[in-house]
C-alpha cells in the first residue's frame, strides 16, 4: 500500500510537552482520523507534518518527496481559526492563492464559494464562523491538493454545516488518490467518514489501525471489580473505577463475550475508548 | 511570490496613500523640496514592519508554510515587497523635488533632486533590509516590536551620521557617496536575506 505520510521516529518538545517516538503511517487513498484529548499532540503532529514546526529528531516523508513541508506535494489545509487577512474578500483571496498554488483551478474556487452561499466582494471580517471555515475548504479544495490536512475544521459548526462539510470530504475522497488527515473532537463524524483511526495520547500513539477493527472488536466491560477483574489483565487495555462500579476497555469483545456470558460487554464507540483511556489506569 | 507581494501591497494600500498624501502636505507647507527625496522613502520602508505586523495578527506564516508556501519564498516577498514600497516612495519623493521649486518661484536643480533622491532611496533599502532583518531576528513579541524600533531609530539616525561624514571626506561629492552607498546597499540586501532566512527557517510557527 502506497503512503501519502510515513512518520519514522519522531520526537518533538515544547516545554513540558514531549512527543516521543511517533511512527505512523498514512495510507494514500483514505481518510484518516485523529483523535486525542485537548493537549494530546494532535495539532503538534500535523504542524510537523506540514512544516509549520521542526522536528527534535526522526523524518517526515510525503509522498516519497521532502520532509514535512509539502514543497512538491500538494497540500490543502483547514485550520480551527481562519488566518486570512480580515480586511480581504473572497476575490482577493481566490487572487492570492492563484499565484501561490500551481494548480489553482479558480473556477473551481467560485463554485464552491457559490455552493457555499459566501459572496466573493464580502470582507472576511464579516464572515461568521462557519463562513470563514467554508471559505479555508474552498481554498483547500481549489487546487487539487494530493492531501488535506484539517486540524478541529468542524469545531463550532452547526450539525447542518457538518453534515454539509463532510459531503465535502466523501466528494473529495471520491478520488482515490487524495488523502485526508483529519483530527477533530467530534468523533462520530470521524465514525461517519474515517478508513483509519489514530489516538493520540500525551504525546504517544495509543491506538492506530482500521475504524471498522476498532469499533468491532473494542468493547467495555461493566460490572463489580471482581468479576471484571476475572477476565484477566492481558484482556483488559484500562481499567475505570467509579464509585458504584467498574469499566474495563477491552480490546477483543467477542472472545470475552464467549468466554464470559455472564458478563456485560457493550460495545466501544470512539468516545468511549478515549474517555476510558485517558481517565482509566492502564492495566 | 507575486501573490505574497500582491498580499502586503493591498493590506497596506491605506498606508501607502498616507504617507504619500502626507509627504505631499508636508512639502507643500513646509516648503520642503530636495529633502522629501530622502524623507519620502524613508517613511516607505517603514511599511515593512507594518506587513510583519498584518502577518502576525493572522497567523498567516502558519497557513501559508502548511499550505506548502517554502519559507525562503515567504522572506524574498518581504524584501520584494519593501523595494517596492521603496521605489514608490523614491517617485512621489522625487516628484514633489522637481514640482516644489515651480510652485515657490524658484529653479528646479533637476540633478541635485535626482542625486538626492536616489541617496533616500538607497539609504531607505538599507534601511527596510534591516528592519525586516531585525523583525525576522526578535520575531513578534511585543518586547521583540520595541527593541525593532530601537535598533530602526538606531540605523537611520547612524546611517544619516555616516552619510553626511562620508559627503564631508569625499569633499561634497554626493554621486560618490551614493555608489558608496549602493554597495553597502547590496551587501546588506544580501546579508539581510540570507540571515533571514536562516533565522525564519529554524522558527516554530
Amino acid at each position: 500500500m502506497e503512503n501519502a505520510v510515513e512518520i519514522r521516529g519522531l520526537c518533538k518538545s515544547f516545554g513540558s510537552f514531549r512527543m516521543m517516538d511517533i511512527d505512523l503511517d498514512i495510507p494514500r487513498g483514505y481518510v484518516v482520523g485523529l483523535i486525542g484529548e485537548n493537549g494530546a499532540g494532535k495539532t503538534t503532529l500535523i504542524k510537523c507534518i506540514t512544516g509549520a514546526n521542526l522536528v527534535d529528531s526522526g523524518s517526515i516523508t510525503l509522498f516519497d518527496s521532502q520532509e514535512g513541508g509539502g514543497n512538491e506535494v500538494s497540500v490543502g489545509v483547514v485550520f480551527d481559526e481562519c488566518h486570512f487577512f480580515p480586511q480581504m474578500n473572497g476575490r482577493q483571496i481566490g487572487r492570492m492563492m492563484s499565484s501561490l498554488f500551481a494548480n489553482w483551478d479558480g473556477d473551481r474556487y467560485a463554485e464552491l464559494m457559490s455552493n457555499f452561499g459566501i459572496p466573493l466582494d464580502k470582507k472576511i471580517k464579516e464572515y461568521s464562523r462557519g463562513m470563514r471555515m467554508r471559505i479555508q475548504v474552498a481554498v483547500a479544495l481549489s487546487h487539487n491538493p494530493d492531501l488535506v490536512i484539517m486540524d478541529e475544521a468542524t469545531a463550532g459548526m452547526d450539525p447542518a454545516a457538518r453534515d454539509e462539510f463532510l459531503d465535502l470530504v466523501m466528494g473529495y475522497m471520491q478520488d482515490e488518490r487524495h488523502t485526508v488527515l483529519m483530527s477533530s473532537h467530534i468523533t462520530s463524524d470521524l465514525e461517519r467518514i474515517a478508513d483509519y483511526i489514530v489516538f493520540i495520547h500525551k504525546g504517544r500513539i495509543v491506538m492506530n489501525g482500521p475504524k471498522d477493527e476498532i469499533l468491532d472488536g473494542y468493547g467495555i466491560v461493566k460490572g463489580s471489580e471482581p468479576d471484571v477483574l476475572a477476565i484477566g489483565m492481558e484482556n483488559i487495555v484500562c481499567i475505570k473505577r467509579d464509585e458504584f462500579s467498574t469499566s474495563a476497555l477491552v480490546k477483543d469483545r467477542k472472545s470475552v463475550i464467549e468466554a464470559y456470558p455472564e458478563l456485560v460487554v457493550d460495545p466501544a464507540s470512539l468516545d468511549d475508548i478515549m474517555v476510558m483511556v485517558i481517565r482509566g489506569d492502564v492495566a | 511570490m507575486n501573490g505574497l507581494v500582491w498580499k502586503d501591497t493591498v493590506l497596506l494600500k491605506n498606508g501607502l496613500i498616507y504617507i504619500a498624501v502626507f509627504g505631499v502636505v508636508f512639502s507643500v507647507l513646509f516648503r520642503e523640496s530636495n529633502v522629501m527625496g530622502i524623507v519620502c522613502p524613508m517613511l516607505f520602508s517603514s511599511l515593512a514592519a507594518s506587513s510583519f505586523a498584518w502577518d502576525d495578527q493572522c497567523g498567516w506564516n502558519m497557513y501559508a508554510v502548511s499550505a506548502g508556501v517554502p519559507r525562503r519564498r515567504i522572506v524574498k516577498s518581504k524584501f520584494m515587497s519593501s523595494a517596492i514600497f521603496v521605489t514608490i516612495g523614491f517617485v512621489i519623493g522625487l516628484a514633489v523635488s522637481v514640482a516644489m521649486p515651480s510652485l515657490t518661484g524658484t529653479e528646479t536643480d533637476l540633478i541635485s533632486a535626482v542625486i538626492v533622491s536616489v541617496t533616500g532611496w538607497v539609504l531607505s533599502v538599507i534601511v527596510a533590509s534591516i528592519s525586516i532583518l531585525v523583525n525576522y531576528w526578535t520575531g513578534s513579541s511585543i518586547k521583540a516590536q520595541y527593541i525593532s524600533i530601537v535598533v530602526l531609530m538606531a540605523s537611520i539616525a547612524f546611517l544619516v551620521s555616516a552619510t553626511i561624514v562620508a559627503s564631508d571626506l569625499l569633499g561634497g561629492n554626493m554621486l560618490l557617496v551614493t555608489a558608496a552607498l549602493l554597495v553597502v546597499a547590496v551587501l546588506m540586501l544580501t546579508g539581510a536575506y540570507e540571515i533571514s532566512c536562516a533565522r525564519f527557517e529554524k522558527r516554530d510557527l
